[in-house]
């Protein structure tokens, strides 16, 4: 083993040592901001079942998972997310309040080797639940508009998407090839999609229009006078709401070409971009059917920052 | 100022020409020598890199644009970018190929094939319910079935002229290849309308 004395393994991250107190500086900034409005933070098993992870279907492969098998026979992961494990520990303590739990740990997910990508991620994010609709999504996004001037980042964007738009504008489509063209936002595959069917006018304009339909919020007022079915409208029309209900809504921006990242979102989805980040450094959304696994019926929203991400940005946005 | 990856070689011929024909300077790239990253007076930044490599420079946010083969794209991992337009150019295919015999042959044990890209073989006989033994060559996949290495290759086909140089045979046509343009995530949400206004040029007839 002498060879491998200096080695970490591939897995691993780099030590980090020049930007801890930057990254402690932050995490106090985001604990003091969510402490003051309620949220308990929680500090999270690292080993979950990858049953629970699976049965859930929340969209992430098992292949990216650290695994083993335990004494039981069982299979157990090192924590891929923390919105399951938090959802699971609502529902086993028979909760039936609002509640509101903040974290700040890591998560481990396999990358693929030598791509410059690490397995591990510091997040730090919420979760709010019990309370849903209008009122749940109006706190969350305040939540997150507080916590930008935590970040320390000069350029920030935050950007909001649909899922319920998205999931009734494939019901419209009703073809799954549709969904593939969109998350690659392929406009020639999209062309010759629109071509080979027979939707009415409004929806061939909707589908050649809607990779572009991202930026400002004219983007929805535009889009809502163009589309005609009425639950696409509504959910427009609910982003349209939350941005005139919202103070401090500068940085916020529109996508409704967004796809969810996760399976479980169904309502309003949101990223945090940084223009020193090749991946977003935020991602959240509702999410009010994921606890239906537990025989529940709670809605529930929240977000979660990755604090790696934010730390390289941090560092190229001063050389820049 | 948008940074774009080409991959060099046949690629780098059939987008320099089209980037001209649309209307960009293309003098300098053109009059390169070895430089490995020249600007234009179109205020695009533009790197040479191989296939695979203008993934990870897209990937890791290097570059804003890549143009790169499906091929290339099919074969990766890496699947976080927005493939954004077709270029219709670089037509080639994936197929799978062999000696006429093969068609009607009933194997007895794992059939063995050789490619280049072993993530489109794998799929390919997945989806059609069948386990065989995929074999990485780096180039002159042709020599599997040749020197007896394997049973037939799966390959990107342009003229189909080594093939039958060699006796071998197109057995089906797996999937079309074309020239891509890619984008970053980000970078698209930054460089909204630059990076549409190069679709535009790019798109117009």
């Amino acid at each position: 083993m002498e060879e491998f004395k200096y080695l970490i393994p591939e897995e691993s991250i780099d030590a980090i040592m020049d930007n801890v107190s930057v990254l402690r500086d932050i995490e106090k900034d985001l604990r003091h901001l969510f402490v003051e409005r309620g949220y308990l933070e929680v500090l999270m098993p690292s080993f979950e079942y990858v049953d629970l992870y699976n049965d859930m279907d929340i969209g992430i492969d098992e292949e990216k998972m650290f695994q083993y098998v335990n004494y039981e026979g069982k299979r157990v992961a090192l924590r891929v997310d923390f919105t399951v494990p938090l959802a699971r520990l609502y529902c086993s303590q028979n909760e039936k309040d609002e509640k509101r739990y903040c974290y700040f740990g890591k998560v481990y997910r396999k990358e693929k080797r030598h791509k410059g990508r690490s397995s591990e991620f510091f997040q730090a994010g919420v979760e709010l639940i019990g309370k849903g609709g209008f009122a749940g999504d109006l706190e969350c996004l305040e939540l997150v508009l507080k916590t930008m001037t935590c970040l320390k980042l000069k350029h920030i964007r935050i950007e909001m998407g649909s899922a319920k738009f998205y999931r009734r504008l494939v019901e419209i489509v009703d073809d799954e090839r549709f969904i593939d063209i969109l998350k690659r936002r392929d406009l020639s595959a999209m062309k010759s999609f629109v071509e080979s069917h027979h939707f009415d006018q409004s929806i061939q304009t909707l589908l050649m229009t809607l990779p572009q339909a991202f930026g400002d919020v004219q983007v929805l007022y535009d889009m809502k006078n163009r589309v005609e079915d009425i639950l696409l409208k509504e959910a427009i029309e609910e982003l349209i709401e939350l941005y005139e209900k919202i103070p401090h809504r500068e940085l916020l921006t529109f996508d409704l070409a967004m796809t969810p990242m996760m399976k479980y979102y169904t309502g309003i989805m949101l990223k945090g971009y940084s223009p020193y980040s090749a991946q977003p450094i935020m991602n959240g959304g509702r999410y009010d059917h994921l606890m239906n696994h537990f025989d529940r019926e709670v809605p529930a929203i929240g977000f979660s920052y990755d604090l790696s991400h934010i730390l390289k940005a941090l560092e190229k946005e001063e050389e820049a | 100022m948008i940074k774009i990856a080409i991959t060099k070689g046949r690629i780098e011929k059939q987008v320099c020409r089209l980037l001209a024909e649309k209307g960009f300077d293309m003098e300098p790239i053109i009059h390169k020598n070895r430089e490995l990253m020249i600007e234009t007076s179109d205020g695009l930044s533009m790197i040479f890199a191989k296939a695979n490599d203008v993934l990870t420079f897209l990937e890791h946010g290097i570059v804003d644009v890549g143009f790169v083969g499906k091929d290339t794209l099919k074969d990766s991992d890496f699947q976080d970018y927005y493939e954004m337009l077709d270029l219709n150019i670089g037509k080639c295919y994936f197929a799978l190929a062999a000696y006429p015999e093969y068609r009607d042959k009933v194997f007895k044990r794992r059939q063995r094939i050789a490619s280049k890209y072993t993530k489109v073989a794998k799929d390919y006989f997945h989806q059609k319910q069948q386990d065989v033994e995929i074999i990485k060559l780096e180039g002159s996949v042709e020599l599997g079935p040749v020197v007896g290495l394997s049973d037939a290759i799966v390959d990107i086909v342009e003229t189909g002229s080594t093939l039958k140089a060699n006796g071998l045979e197109i057995i089906e046509k797996i999937s079309d290849v074309s020239t891509k343009m890619i984008v970053n995530k980000v970078s698209l949400k930054f460089k909204k309308d630059e990076i549409f206004d190069l679709i535009e040029k790019l798109k117009g007839e």
